[in-house]
C-alpha cells in the first residue's frame, strides 16, 4: 500500500530541495493570464470556494 | 518567501473551535487570535516539517490595536494533490477524519481532521493548501490546525449522537 512521508525533518529536507521559481517562470505564469500577485507567490493558485 | 497576515480584515486566520450551546455544541470556524495564529504556524513547522519563521510584529497603519505578523515560508514548488492523496498523507500523518455529525452545516468546505494522540484538529485540507513535491511527498502549505482538547470532542459526540 502506498504511503507517504510524514517524517518531519524528511519532509523538511524535500521542502528545501525543491525546485525554485525562476524569473522566466513568472513571466511564462503572468503571460498565461495568472495576476502578477500569484505569479509571485510562493503558493499555487488557490481555488477559493 | 514573505507574508503577512491581512491585517486590513482583522484577520488572523481561522481556529476550529465548538459553537455555542445553542448550536448544539457543534465545531466551527472562529476567527483565531494572534497567538493562535502563531500557534498554528508553529503547529505545521513542527508536524509538516515547515520551516515558517517569524520576522516582525508590527503597529498596524490600517487598523490600531491589530499588529501585523510578518513570517517567512520556504518556497515549495510542484502541483496540487489530488483530494485522495491528501486524504491518504492525512491518515499517514495520525490523523482521523471526523463525523460529518459533529461539524455545523456549512461551517466547513472540507473535512475536519482529529489527530487523537496529540489532540490537534485540522482542516482545509485541500487542494490548493497543498504541494505534491514527488510521489511520497506532499507538503502543506496553508492548513488551519490548533490544539483541540478531547474533552470538547466528547462533549460534541454526547450532544450529537445521543
Amino acid at each position: 500500500m502506498h504511503r507517504f512521508q510524514t517524517n518531519p525533518k524528511k519532509l523538511l529536507e524535500a521542502r528545501l530541495k525543491s525546485p525554485k521559481p525562476s524569473l522566466q517562470d513568472a513571466r511564462k505564469r503572468a503571460q498565461a493570464g495568472i495576476t502578477a500577485q500569484t505569479a509571485l507567490s510562493p503558493y499555487p493558485p488557490k481555488q477559493r470556494a | 518567501m514573505y507574508k503577512t497576515n491581512l491585517p486590513e480584515k482583522r484577520r488572523y486566520g481561522y481556529v476550529v473551535d465548538q459553537g455555542s450551546d445553542a448550536n448544539g455544541l457543534l465545531l466551527c470556524l472562529r476567527e483565531a487570535l494572534p497567538s493562535e495564529y502563531l500557534l498554528r504556524l508553529g503547529l505545521q513547522n513542527v508536524l509538516f516539517g515547515d520551516a515558517i519563521t517569524l520576522q516582525a510584529i508590527a503597529s498596524n497603519t490600517y487598523i490600531k490595536d491589530y499588529p501585523l505578523v510578518v513570517t517567512a515560508q520556504p518556497y515549495a514548488g510542484g502541483e496540487m494533490p489530488l483530494l485522495d492523496e491528501i486524504a491518504m498523507l492525512m491518515r499517514d500523518a495520525g490523523f482521523d477524519e471526523l463525523p460529518p455529525e459533529l461539524l455545523m452545516p456549512a461551517a466547513f468546505r472540507s473535512p475536519v481532521w482529529y489527530h487523537t494522540k496529540h489532540e490537534i484538529a485540522a482542516t482545509d485540507a485541500t487542494p490548493g493548501n497543498f504541494t505534491k513535491l514527488s510521489n511520497d511527498v506532499i507538503v502543506p502549505i496553508d492548513l488551519i490546525i490548533n490544539p483541540l482538547p478531547k474533552r470538547i470532542l466528547d462533549e460534541t459526540s454526547l450532544r450529537s449522537f445521543r
